[in-house]
């Protein structure tokens, strides 16, 4: 229940991590708690460029592309068990993205007049956008898996921007997030535009998802409270993500599209430096608790 | 039109009131040798130039180049040798998006309002004066990014990257045929910045990861997919185009070739002596062995500078680049090259917190080759 207290306990997993070339012994993957601040990006980032963007900034999480069809339309290509370990070692925790099916045929967003439907869409049927939710999170989980996630991590689903002057486009996606927090669970976590994707929505659907991931820039920077589209009643136990930054760009950083920068009160994967969150159990919080992420706002 | 888009230029969103009109009329000062001496800074965690400004957009064509600072917007028509302060009067510096120059005219974007519209600011004076008009179209969600491309006088583009996620590059178009009089809305395959090599011939970088290149020849009407075509040993690897540089009608392609999850980063550079229609590969180098994107500045139709791990590749002929001893420049600090006439440019930058990646500043300036890269100096406003 979006609005209420944790759903769930979840218990601090401390696993012995072994990929490709990184000693085991001295990478473990922890998960908890976390207020931090953190980055996403589609880029398949180099090892250099992980360092220069670890190094010298307040970022330790990294949201990269797990899957999904849009995102292998669009060309985000997921991690190699390398470069995931090679992003352990240097310390950065994660938060998977699930990038699949998007509004349907027609639904997509009007930009300047023009609309841009998506490469990978859902039905507009309700009955089988849910259908499609449940078989997204059922992949999405199997890939945390296989990528060496912890049962309990999250994985956020991406709901880009549609057109919601449509209410049947809104129903379609509405059920489609439906049947994927219903089959992920307390993994379930979802990425929107917080105008643009109906975010305040899920909080009503029958499975809301357990977090949310708002994105909305250049306003309320470091923090995940006071929203103007999505109630600070909702998801309020360390249950957010604010994205509020986009394609941001540091000299020393080589990625050409650059970053977008999230402030992260939520269950996160901290690969092996825990945030000191990890130690409390999940809190009802407010804007006056956990009141922003920890280093100055980007 | 050569631009850099630096870094940190945060969005300017919702919060505060309505830029006031901004207008700037008088004499255009001398400028100063002395770049300490053009203004005075105000403390910024951002300054590391040798006047303690930090970088935070570059635009140059020919002699001409701007620079916008944490502290304002400065011009220099001797190759950075000296600067002038030309910022807009009222201009709030926290929502300025882009910049773009052309001879004595330029062009400043700017968010306006609650963020959600942009405004163009033009100079036709090199700065001494200022007209504000407002862009068409309006973003509820904000912009991603923009970008200014002065094809000459009188023909500009602002590109728009809309606030998707980082997977979905969209965004539009807006052109203006008067020198920013008028304006008006164009389809564009993506959100990236558009490079016009005449009003009519244009081409634009796509995708998640610049994977497409399109072309218009119809001043942006149409645009038509371009493929080059990768070395047979390389055609595993995932490609990413860069803008095609022109000097009348030779130009030059930098195209990066990599795989995931590491191994080196390649940069195959192809040429054309027809306009774009078509291209041969000239060269190809290996820049970075993990991988990592890399800078190159084309100084000529045969001629560019490549950085790598261990320096500068430089070519004059289009084949066997050879290593350059070059001087001045920290190499490792470099994150962006480009080249104007004679001059090329190198912006660099850095990091750094205190204990546990709190308090963390970035740092960012600008150097200068007048040799083709062997020797380099401070270039900052």
């Amino acid at each position: 229940m979006a609005g209420g207290r944790v759903a769930r306990t979840r218990i601090v997993v401390m696993a012995i991590v072994a990929l490709g070339f990184v000693s085991p012994a001295t990478v473990r993957a922890a998960s908890g708690y976390t207020n931090r601040q953190g980055v996403d990006a589609c880029d398949d980032p180099s090892s250099g460029d992980l360092t220069a963007l670890y190094s010298g900034t307040p970022f330790w999480d990294f949201g990269y592309y797990l899957g999904g069809a849009e995102a292998k339309a669009v060309g985000c290509a997921p991690w190699t068990a390398s470069t995931l370990a090679t992003a352990r070692s240097i310390g950065w925790g994660f938060t998977p993205i699930w990038d699949d099916l998007q509004a349907p045929t027609s639904c997509g967003p009007v930009i300047n007049g023009v609309r841009h439907d998506f490469a990978a869409r859902m039905s507009s049927s309700t009955t089988t956008a849910y259908n499609e939710g449940v078989a997204s999170a059922n992949a999405a989980l199997a890939a945390m898996g296989a990528a060496g996630f912890g049962s309990a991590d999250t994985v956020w689903l991406d709901i880009e921007g549609y057109d919601r002057t449509q209410q049947a486009c809104a129903n379609a996606v509405d059920a489609y997030v439906n049947g994927w927090s219903a089959a992920a669970g307390v993994d379930s976590g979802v990425y929107g535009s917080a105008s643009g994707s109906g975010v305040s929505d899920w909080a009503h659907i029958a499975h809301p998802p357990f977090a949310v991931w708002i994105a909305d820039v250049g306003v309320n920077l470091n923090t995940v409270w006071n929203d103007s589209h999505v109630s600070n009643s909702s998801w309020v136990t360390d249950q957010r993500m604010h994205q509020y930054r986009t394609s941001q760009h540091a000299v020393v950083v080589s990625m050409p599209h650059g970053y977008d920068v999230s402030c992260l009160n939520t269950w996160a994967d901290q690969g092996s430096n825990l945030d000191d969150e990890t130690a409390e159990s999940a809190e009802v919080n407010s804007p006056t608790g956990d009141a922003s992420c920890y280093g100055t706002a980007q | 039109m050569r631009r850099l888009l630096i870094a940190a230029i945060a969005l300017a969103a919702a919060a505060g009131a309505c830029t006031a009109p901004i207008s700037g009329v008088g004499a255009r000062p001398a400028e100063s040798t002395d770049p300490a001496a053009v203004t005075s800074a105000s403390a910024s965690p951002r300054q590391a130039t040798a006047s303690g400004r930090g970088v935070a957009d570059f635009a140059a064509a020919g002699a001409e180049a701007w620079a916008l600072t944490d502290s304002g917007l400065f011009a220099t028509s001797t190759a950075g040798a000296s600067w002038v302060a030309i910022t807009p009067a009222g201009l709030d510096l926290t929502r300025t998006l882009a910049i773009g120059v052309h001879g004595l005219s330029g062009w400043l974007v700017a968010s306006a309002g609650d963020g959600t519209r942009l405004l163009a600011l033009t100079t036709h004076d090199g700065g001494v004066s200022w007209t504000t008009h407002a862009l068409p179209g309006s973003s509820p969600d904000g912009f991603a990014s923009v970008a200014v491309d002065a094809v000459d006088d009188t023909t500009v583009w602002v590109s728009v990257r809309s606030p998707l996620s980082a997977a979905e590059n969209v965004g539009y178009g807006l052109r203006s045929l008067d020198g920013g009089a008028t304006w008006t809305a164009v389809t564009l395959p993506s959100g990236e910045p558009v490079s016009f090599r005449t009003p009519r011939d244009g081409w634009q970088v796509g995708g998640a990861v610049n994977q497409s290149l399109s072309r218009t020849v119809d001043g942006g009407a149409t645009w038509t997919p371009v493929r080059v075509t990768v070395p047979a040993t390389d055609a595993a690897r995932r490609v990413g185009y860069s803008d095609p540089v022109f000097f009348g009608s030779s130009g030059v392609l930098p195209v990066f070739l990599w795989t995931l999850g590491g191994g080196p980063l390649l940069v195959a550079l192809y040429t054309t002596e027809s306009d774009g229609d078509a291209w041969a590969l000239a060269s190809v180098e290996t820049a970075a062995r993990d991988g990592s994107s890399t800078p190159v500045a084309v100084i000529g139709p045969r001629a560019w500078l490549v950085k790598t791990d261990s320096g500068l590749l430089s070519t004059a002929d289009a084949a066997g680049a050879a290593s350059v001893a070059a001087t001045g420049l920290p190499l490792p600090a470099v994150g962006m090259l480009t080249a104007t006439g004679t001059t090329v440019w190198a912006l660099g930058g850095s990091s750094s917190c205190t204990v546990a990646k709190t308090d963390c500043t970035a740092q960012s300036w600008l150097d200068r080759s007048t040799d083709g890269g062997v020797t380099w100096a401070s270039a900052g406003p």
